[in-house]
């Protein structure tokens, strides 16, 4: 069977849907108020930098993904621990991203209905689309793309009225610790997550500019990231932001034109659906492609059968309830780092001295 | 007519088989070979047998079989009796078979053969067999004349524009409308058989320079593993040979006009006709041509591209709308403004059913009717109109049954339904697949469903082309058939992924434009 294969385009579009699928509902609670949107900015140019490391990384070992990486450079033991790690990581970002979309519908949409009923829905829906493979996923990633950005600039364009300019005074209140947090906090999540795409790494093809792949998508989902915080801090005011769980569902809540644009506040949902999938199926994707390799399994489906169970079980064992899941995101930038920075970074240094070594001979 | 015409031919081939696989080989005597085809048509009367003698030399004989109904009387009596009984050829016992051929009958088509299975293709086919005393081959001769329906507009792809010839029954009638509009040596018509039993005649058509080879090396290696009794439809090949088998979309397209096949054609797609049906086969189907109609090509661009947007935007509409009447009436009531809610609210007071299982059972209704529309003979079709429309629609609102918001979402979901003919099937299964899921999750439900409709529809392939166009990126020539239809002057490629020759319009014409 012929490999898949993914446009530019589409591998942009993966990051960028990846970058702002879950963080659009979540908001950004970095900590630092009035001046997220600095750290905003700062965090994603250290995003930038990062990413040049993953795609100096691609380019080196081209047509490979992070786990053929790991193992043509560190051989087969550490390059199987490192797979199981990175393995590890992509399920448990998945169970975190399914815990948090579980804990988002049950608090706005659906009071009644059993969180785990809400996963498993998600989880067949997500299975379909990664078995459907790589293509159709990256297909469908643009006319979601497409459909978020398109609510996205609706959203705004009609919450026009109830924007307040003001809000964002006085610019740059905090210390520079408060700052420094803060950037931390969102380079971390969500733009040092891309590392997950490495794992897709395979399927670009070889003539497309990587570099390009990863900084427009870095940039392009900064931007959409910095509209949407800027929309909510215009319509809310930050201590109404820093109250409020989900401050762009509450923000559409209160944009409205006349009768008719009232109360799109499901068309935030929609968003949040949309980009919670997409999100949750590269993961699981990764996932499965890891313990594949890990195991050295050849089954798709049934691989993708235990890994959904998986991270059904780990959503759902992870947190007693809702206020764990938000403890937890406060310690998850040092969790994440590891296997954001130092596991990429340390493969890179091998890749490196592996081609210098391979070009003198 | 055309009926009795298959059966018996079904018949008559069944009861052939029944008994051997006819291994006897024809034999130089008449009367033994005369005596072998009685006991192959055994119990079948329409099999007419007629001897012959020449009178110049009565040690020439002859023997003509024909199955009767399928043949043109006139042609046997003058182009292959007469010559045979005043011929004044000199002819031998044993070696007189070429002569025949070249100087005695007056037929056009005319084949040696020594199978006795070809020999009865022939005869149920209408062509006359020519036994001669002597030897060990029979002439086949073309004598059909049958019974066939006249060209006519095909009742269900009418058009206010432009041609209004239609396929008939007869497989060379169609061909012959094909060959008429595309004079050149490019098209290729090759024939096929299909089914042990029905031995149905198909041919497949492509324009040699313009079609893919590998999509044409691939429909050769389905059709050869075809293996059914009877083919009598376009369709027992269409579900042979398609993608993905349980989808409940086409992967392959149908017509029954010629102008629409040579336009087919002319993109790079191939035709397969099957003898006994008006319907002829496209491939590959892309998903956009459900929403096509050869109608688009023959008016002003700017219409055609307002009534396939409307298509497109009515196959969604149909599919959404009793789904988002739920969300909006049992989930997310505050999307709606205050004076519309307490209308609908108002509505539905009083009303028995939750608004779930009233969508449900009125969209069912609607099936129903719309089935028994399609089956019930045209003259009472008055009375299913009034039950339906007044008894249904009118009194089960008035007598508080149903809420008189739903009659309208039941109306809009079968009206913009009726716009898309040729994905009428699956609709309904994707329509309650998204019911189901609105009800139970709301807005999640829908949008899970529609991502699932979505990645399944992403999956599609016809042929091992993808259906839905690839999406990497937005070009000119891409997207000017699909969601509009470009002006004809600005329609210079073919659709990419059905062939790689491309050009077709030699370059862009500025003409009259500017």
């Amino acid at each position: 069977m012929q490999k898949e294969m993914i446009s530019m385009w589409q591998a942009i579009s993966i990051i960028v849907l990846f970058l702002f699928g879950s963080t659009a509902v979540m908001g950004m609670n970095s900590g630092a108020g009035h001046d997220s949107w600095i750290a905003l900015i700062v965090a994603s140019l250290f995003g930038g930098v990062l990413v040049l490391v993953y795609a100096r990384l691609i380019r080196l070992l081209p047509g490979m993904d992070f786990y053929d990486m790991a193992q043509t450079v560190f051989g087969k033991i550490i390059g199987k621990i490192i797979i199981a790690l990175m393995a590890w990581y992509a399920i448990q970002l998945s169970a975190l991203v399914l815990r948090s979309f579980s804990e988002f519908i049950q608090i706005v949409s659906l009071m009644e209905t059993p969180q785990l009923v809400v996963m498993v829905t998600m989880l067949l829906v997500t299975g379909y689309m990664v078995f459907s493979g790589i293509e159709t996923l990256a297909k469908w990633v643009m006319i979601a793309l497409a459909l978020t950005l398109g609510i996205v600039l609706f959203t705004m364009i009609i919450s026009i009225r109830q924007s307040d300019f003001s809000n964002i005074f006085p610019i740059l209140e905090h210390d520079f610790s408060t700052m420094g947090k803060a950037t931390l906090n969102l380079f971390v999540f969500p733009f040092a997550e891309t590392v997950i795409f490495l794992t897709l790494a395979d399927s670009i093809k070889k003539s497309d500019n990587v570099y390009k792949i990863y900084l427009s998508g870095i940039f392009i989902g900064g931007v959409v990231l910095l509209m949407l915080f800027l929309r909510n801090v215009l319509i809310l005011d930050v201590p109404m932001q820093n109250e409020i769980y989900f401050p762009s569902y509450a923000a559409a809540r209160v944009a409205s034109i006349g009768e008719i644009f009232a109360r799109i506040e499901m068309s935030i949902f929609a968003n949040f659906v949309l980009g919670c999938i997409a999100k949750l199926s590269i993961c699981i994707l990764a996932a499965v492609k890891g313990v594949k390799k890990l195991f050295g399994i050849k089954k798709n489906g049934r691989t993708l059968f235990f890994i959904s169970l998986l991270i059904l079980v780990v959503s759902k064992v992870q947190f007693e309830n809702v206020m764990e899941l938000i403890t937890f995101s406060e310690i998850y930038p040092y969790y994440a780092m590891p296997f954001q920075i130092a596991i990429p970074i340390l493969v890179w240094i091998g890749a490196e001295i592996k081609m210098r070594k391979k070009s003198r001979k | 007519m055309w009926i009795i015409f298959l059966m018996g031919e079904d018949f008559m081939i069944k009861s052939s088989l029944k008994e051997n696989k006819i291994t006897t080989l024809l034999s130089e005597s008449l009367e033994k070979n005369i005596a072998t085809l009685k006991d192959i048509f055994i119990d079948d009367d329409t099999i007419a047998i007629r001897f012959i003698t020449n009178c110049h030399n009565t040690m020439l004989k002859y023997c003509i079989v024909h199955n009767d109904g399928l043949i043109n009387a006139s042609i046997i009596n003058e182009n292959i009796i007469k010559p045979l009984m005043l011929s004044k050829v000199e002819l031998s016992r044993g070696q007189q078979i070429d002569i025949l051929i070249h100087q005695v009958v007056l037929i056009n088509q005319v084949k040696k053969t020594k199978e006795w299975q070809e020999i009865i293709e022939a005869v149920t086919y209408g062509d006359t067999i020519l036994f001669i005393d002597g030897e060990s081959e029979v002439l086949i001769l073309n004598s059909k004349g049958f019974n066939i329906r006249a060209i006519a507009e095909p009742d269900n792809e009418k058009v206010i524009n432009g041609p209004r010839e239609g396929f008939g029954e007869a497989l060379m009638m169609n061909l012959s409308m094909i060959r008429r509009r595309l004079r050149n040596n490019e098209l290729k018509i090759k024939f096929r058989s299909f089914g042990k039993r029905t031995h149905t005649q198909a041919c497949i058509c492509y324009i040699d320079s313009i079609v893919n080879k590998n999509v044409l090396e691939e429909l050769y290696r389905r059709l050869d593993t075809i293996d059914i009794d009877g083919v009598l439809d376009t369709n027992y090949i269409t579900e042979l040979i398609r993608d993905s088998r349980f989808s409940p979309f086409r992967a392959t397209g149908y017509t029954e006009r010629p102008d629409v096949v040579v336009g087919k054609l002319l993109e790079g797609r191939i035709i397969l006709l099957v003898d006994g049906s008006p319907v002829a086969l496209t491939l590959p189907y892309l998903f956009i041509e459900n929403f096509q109609s050869n109608e688009d090509y023959y008016m002003n661009f700017y219409y055609s591209s307002l009534a396939r947007f409307l298509r497109i935007f009515s196959f969604i509409l149909s599919i959404t709308v009793p789904s988002l009447y739920i969300i909006i009436v049992a989930f997310n009531q505050e999307i709606v403004p205050t004076t519309l809610l307490t209308n609908l609210v108002r509505e539905r007071m009083g009303v028995p059913l939750p608004a779930v299982l009233e969508v449900f059972v009125m969209l069912i209704l609607f099936d129903i009717l719309k089935e028994a529309g399609i089956r019930v003979p045209s003259g009472i079709g008055h009375a299913l109109s009034l039950v339906g429309g007044l008894v249904i629609g009118q009194a089960a609102v008035s007598a508080k049954l149903v809420a008189a918001p739903m009659i309208i979402v039941v109306a809009v979901t079968a009206i913009t339904g009726m716009l898309v003919p040729r994905v009428d099937a699956s609709v309904i299964y994707l329509r309650l697949l998204l019911l189901i899921l609105s009800a139970t999750f709301g807005i999640l439900g829908f949008i899970s469903g529609s991502l699932i409709i979505m990645t399944h529809l992403l999956n599609l392939h016809s042929f091992g082309i993808p259906q839905l166009t690839p999406m990497e990126e937005l070009k000119y020539q891409e997207v000017k058939d699909t969601f509009v239809r470009g002006p004809w002057w600005k329609m210079l490629n073919r659709p990419e992924v059905l062939t790689k020759n491309k050009t077709r319009l030699g370059s862009e014409d500025r003409g009259d434009c500017d």
